[in-house]
């Protein structure tokens, strides 16, 4: 249940223990497919890059640190990172809004996750309030991750402009989460 | 000089340099504090943002599918660093690369897929491992056909021709089954003439026992080059030496079918 439980599990892991991944498995599937999902709008693409991060952690690609910060988020940037690299290789373009729709009717799924839970809907509903440019330039940065070059083309921004109006739109996401609720508590270890 | 790199940052953040530029942006900022700090606080800025997603039911039999394959998955090319003896040990685990920096990922090779790898490469690539595995002599002489390909086959089981089916009549390949140093089995395929792929499509060799029809083995995944040929060799996580009735490759929608769900483009008794 705990971060400390994690790093123990992902250890005995590299150590090749079977029952250990399927715990980290169990643990983490829902979330990493979910945001799998969030940034592809695909469910054959996202049952992929979750299948994709379990074979990097049992294959010991890419380590985990645990002076470095929480293994939720190692875990997820791996996950991102695994979505970005694959929807580069497909040349195709995007499936986008396909599958998005029909999609939403199947909902009365819940976050799994204590942080995911806490976090959640806080966060959704911070992002709301920003400006519609912002939300989208989170997106497009964050959650499709494209090129410096693309988000200049798609806001009509000079290319020196990009990483300016990125952190911009971040920070002020943070600075309504805070005015949500007084400050983002960090979920230990 | 630093400008042009403060430029990247965002570019770095999501993997989007390519290998040389990656590198020189990481000693860049070994070397200066504000980009280190803007990097950092990038990650910062972003480590929650994932719980934003909406949940969503994972579909079923994930979990069984994606463990499958996460065992599953130990193909030549792959491993060439690790000892293949190893694979025969039931709790056989590669030992972790403890290489890349967990975030953000500059290099993303997929060494999974073979895209790009093109037929003399791979070629080339199985005809060294067959005569590595030449060098270790068989106890399996008495059996082998003779050699086939040019490529030294000392230690095959069996070598037979694959023919192109209806789907594709005029594929064409060679499939080796041949015997490792260490007493297990690799199958070796070599296509050619055969269809290019889009998206994620891959073409898929399994090996069937009649007895077990519902059950093929997985046995690697190729992709062809431009000039429609392609390779792969397989070694098999198999307890003891099984005989097999043939072989098939099909053309799957995505490396991970546990199942054929395409056509059999090649096939042949063995």
């Amino acid at each position: 249940m705990s971060q400390h439980n994690d790093a123990e599990l992902y250890e005995k892991v590299q150590s090749g223990d079977k029952r250990s991944l399927e715990l980290l498995y169990d643990k983490y599937e829902k979330i990493l497919y979910s945001f799998a999902y969030r940034m592809t709008s695909h469910k054959e693409s996202s049952e992929e890059v979750v299948q994709e991060v379990f074979i990097k952690i049992w294959k010991g690609q890419g380590h985990f640190d645990v002076s470095k910060g929480k293994f939720s988020s190692w875990l997820l940037t791996i996950a991102r990172n695994t979505v970005i690299d694959l929807m580069r290789k497909r040349k195709e373009p995007a499936y986008e809004l396909e599958e998005r729709d029909s999609f939403a009717s199947d909902e009365a799924s819940t976050e799994d996750l204590v942080e995911w839970k806490e976090q959640g809907a806080k966060l959704r509903s911070a992002i709301s309030t920003l400006g519609e440019e912002q939300q989208l330039i989170i997106e497009s940065f964050y959650f499709k991750g494209i090129t410096q070059r693309k988000i200049a083309e798609q806001f009509d921004l000079p290319l020196g402009t990009v990483k300016g109006r990125v952190r911009l739109a971040l920070k002020h996401l943070r600075n309504a989460l805070s005015e949500k609720k007084g400050g983002f508590e960090d979920n230990g270890r | 000089m630093a400008d042009n790199h403060n430029d990247r940052l965002i570019d770095y953040f999501n993997g989007d340099l390519d290998e040389v530029s990656s590198q020189a942006f990481e000693k860049h900022l070994a070397e200066c504090s504000e980009c280190r700090e803007e990097l950092e606080e990038l990650k910062a800025l972003t480590q929650d943002l994932p719980f934003a997603s909406d949940p969503a039911e994972p579909p079923e039999g994930m979990k069984e599918r994606i463990f499958a394959n996460v065992f599953a998955e130990t193909q030549i090319g792959e491993k060439d660093e690790q000892p293949r003896e190893k694979r025969q040990e039931p709790e056989f685990k590669p030992k972790p690369v403890k290489s890349a920096e967990p975030t953000p990922l500059p290099t993303r090779k997929r060494n999974k897929s073979k895209r790009g790898m093109n037929w003399w490469t791979s070629f080339i690539a199985a005809a060294l491992f067959l005569s590595l595995l030449g060098n270790a002599y068989s106890l399996f002489n008495e059996n082998q056909s003779g050699g086939k390909g040019g490529v030294d086959i000392a230690a095959a089981i069996k070598s037979v021709e694959l023919k192109g089916t209806e789907a594709m009549k005029k594929g064409q390949g060679t499939a080796t089954l041949v015997k490792t140093d260490t007493g297990g089995v690799s199958v070796v395929v070599n296509a050619k003439n055969l269809k290019q792929l889009q998206g994620n499509k891959v073409y898929q060799v399994w090996l069937i026992d009649d007895a077990e029809k519902k059950h093929p083995y997985r046995a690697g995944t190729f992709v062809p080059d431009q000039s429609g040929g392609g390779a792969v060799s397989y070694t098999m996580d198999l307890p003891e030496y099984h005989t097999w009735d043939t072989i098939a490759i099909t053309l799957e929608p995505t490396p991970y079918s546990q199942k054929p769900k395409g056509n059999i483009i090649l096939s042949s008794e063995l």
